[in-house]
C-alpha cells in the first residue's frame, strides 16, 4: 500500500516536470517552425523537441476516444474554411486529428468529403 | 573448474516474457504493473490469515464436537455478541482490501498529457501500428504490420510464438498514449510486463497510457478470441531511450 502510494506521487512529480518541459518546449518548436518550415517541408528531421502529440482533452476524459478524433478532424475542417487551407492556424488540428485517428478513418472521411457525403458540417 | 563456480551465482535478468511452468507474474516495467502486484500481495497476505483462521476453527469444532466426546452439541444455540462480530470483522476486513484497490483502479486512467500518440490495430491475425505524429499530410504517416515469425524461420534466441517480425518501437520513461483499435472483429492489446491489456473494438478507439520506466522488450499475446489464428498474433513492444526512438523514427519517415 505505502508503495502504490508512493508510486502516485512519483507519477505526480513527473507530471509537473513533464508538463513544464513541454511548455519551454512548445515555445521553442513555434520560434523554430517559422523560421525553417520552408526547407523541412521535403524532407521532415525529427529531434527530440518533435516529439510531442495531441494533448489530453478535458472535453474527453473518457477511454473511449473516438469522439476526440473525429471532433479534431471537424476542428480542422471548420478553421480551414474560415482561414483558408493553408492557415497555420490550423495546421496544429491537422496534426492532431493525424495522431488520433486511423489512418484508414481519415481516408474514409477524405473520400466522403470528395463526394459529399461527409456528415459533418464543414 | 573455477568456471563451474560462476554457474553457481544466481544470475539477475528481468523476464518480460513468460516461461515454461511459471506461476507468478513477469517482473514489472511499469508503475501500473508494480501496483497490480503489490495489491496482489497484499491481498493474499489478507488471505492467508482468513484461511489459517477458518481452517484452525474447522478443526477444533470437529475435534471438540466428536459424537463420542460430545454427545449433545446444541449447549449453545444462540450468542448475540459473536454473531455481531463475525458479521462486522468480515466487511471490515472487505473495506481494507477494497482500499488500495480502489486507489489502483483510479490510477489507471490516471491521464497524463502525453509526449507520443502511437495506434495499434488489430486485424485478423496480425497488429498493425501506426505513428503520425510527424506527418505533414493525412498520407505520410509510419504504418507497418507486425507478423509472428512462423517455426521455421526463428532464429536462435527468438522466442516460439512471441517473436515478431516488425516490434512497436517506444522511448522508455516518456508518457505515452496508446489509441487502440480493431478493423474487423475484436481483439485485445495485452503486454503482462506492461501491466496493459486494452480491448480492441471495431469503431472505438480505446486510449490507455502507459509509461514504460526500463529499456527493454516486451512479450504479449492477443488476448480476446477472434478467431483461427488467435494464438499466432502476438505482441513485442521494444522501448529504447529517447534518442534511440528518435533515430528509429527518422530512418522510418525517410522510408515513406
Ligand atoms: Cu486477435
Amino acid at each position: 500500500m505505502g508503495n502504490t502510494i508512493a508510486m502516485a506521487e512519483q507519477v505526480l512529480e513527473q507530471q509537473e516536470t513533464v508538463q513544464d518541459t513541454s511548455e519551454e518546449v512548445q515555445e521553442n518548436v513555434t520560434e523554430t517552425e517559422e523560421a525553417s518550415t520552408e526547407e523541412e517541408e521535403e524532407k521532415p528531421k525529427i529531434t527530440v523537441e518533435d516529439v510531442k502529440t495531441a494533448p489530453m482533452d478535458y472535453r474527453f476524459p473518457t477511454t473511449n476516444q473516438a469522439k476526440h478524433c473525429y471532433t479534431r478532424y471537424n476542428e480542422f475542417h471548420k478553421c480551414a474554411s474560415e482561414k483558408g487551407d493553408d492557415a497555420r492556424e490550423c495546421k496544429k488540428y491537422a496534426k492532431y486529428y493525424r495522431s488520433l485517428c486511423p489512418g484508414d478513418w481519415v481516408d474514409k472521411w477524405n473520400e466522403e468529403r470528395e463526394n459529399g457525403t461527409f456528415p459533418g458540417r464543414y | 573448474m573455477i568456471f563451474s563456480f560462476f554457474f553457481l551465482l544466481p544470475v539477475f535478468s528481468l523476464a518480460d516474457a513468460p516461461e515454461a511452468w511459471q506461476l507468478g507474474f513477469q517482473d514489472p516495467a511499469t508503475p501500473i504493473m508494480q501496483g497490480i502486484i503489490d495489491l496482489h500481495h497484499d491481498i493474499v497476505f489478507f488471505m492467508i490469515l482468513i484461511i489459517v483462521f477458518v481452517l484452525w476453527m474447522i478443526t477444533r469444532t470437529l475435534y471438540h464436537f466428536h459424537y463420542k466426546k460430545n454427545p449433545v452439541p446444541e449447549k449453545i444455540i444462540h450468542g448475540t455478541t459473536i454473531e455481531i462480530a463475525w458479521t462486522i470483522m468480515p466487511s471490515l476486513i472487505l473495506v481494507l482490501i477494497a482500499v488500495p484497490s480502489f486507489a489502483l483502479l483510479y490510477s489507471l486512467d490516471e491521464v497524463v498529457d502525453p509526449a507520443v500518440t502511437i495506434k495499434a490495430i488489430g486485424h485478423q491475425w496480425y497488429w498493425s501500428y501506426e505513428y503520425s505524429d510527424y506527418s505533414q499530410s493525412d498520407d505520410q504517416s509510419i504504418a507497418f504490420d507486425s507478423y509472428m515469425i512462423p517455426d521455421d524461420d526463428l532464429e536462435l534466441g527468438q522466442l516460439r510464438l512471441l517473436e515478431v517480425d516488425n516490434r512497436m518501437v517506444v522511448p522508455a520513461n516518456t508518457h505515452l498514449r496508446l489509441i487502440i483499435t480493431a478493423a474487423d472483429v475484436l481483439h485485445s492489446w495485452a503486454v503482462p510486463s506492461l501491466g496493459a491489456k486494452c480491448d480492441a473494438v471495431p469503431g472505438r478507439l480505446n486510449q490507455i497510457p502507459l509509461f514504460i520506466k526500463r529499456e527493454g522488450v516486451f512479450y504479449g499475446q492477443c488476448s480476446e478470441l477472434c478467431g483461427a489464428n488467435h494464438a499466432f498474433m502476438p505482441i513485442v513492444v521494444e522501448a529504447v531511450s529517447l534518442e534511440d526512438y528518435v533515430s528509429w523514427i527518422s530512418n522510418k519517415l525517410e522510408e515513406i
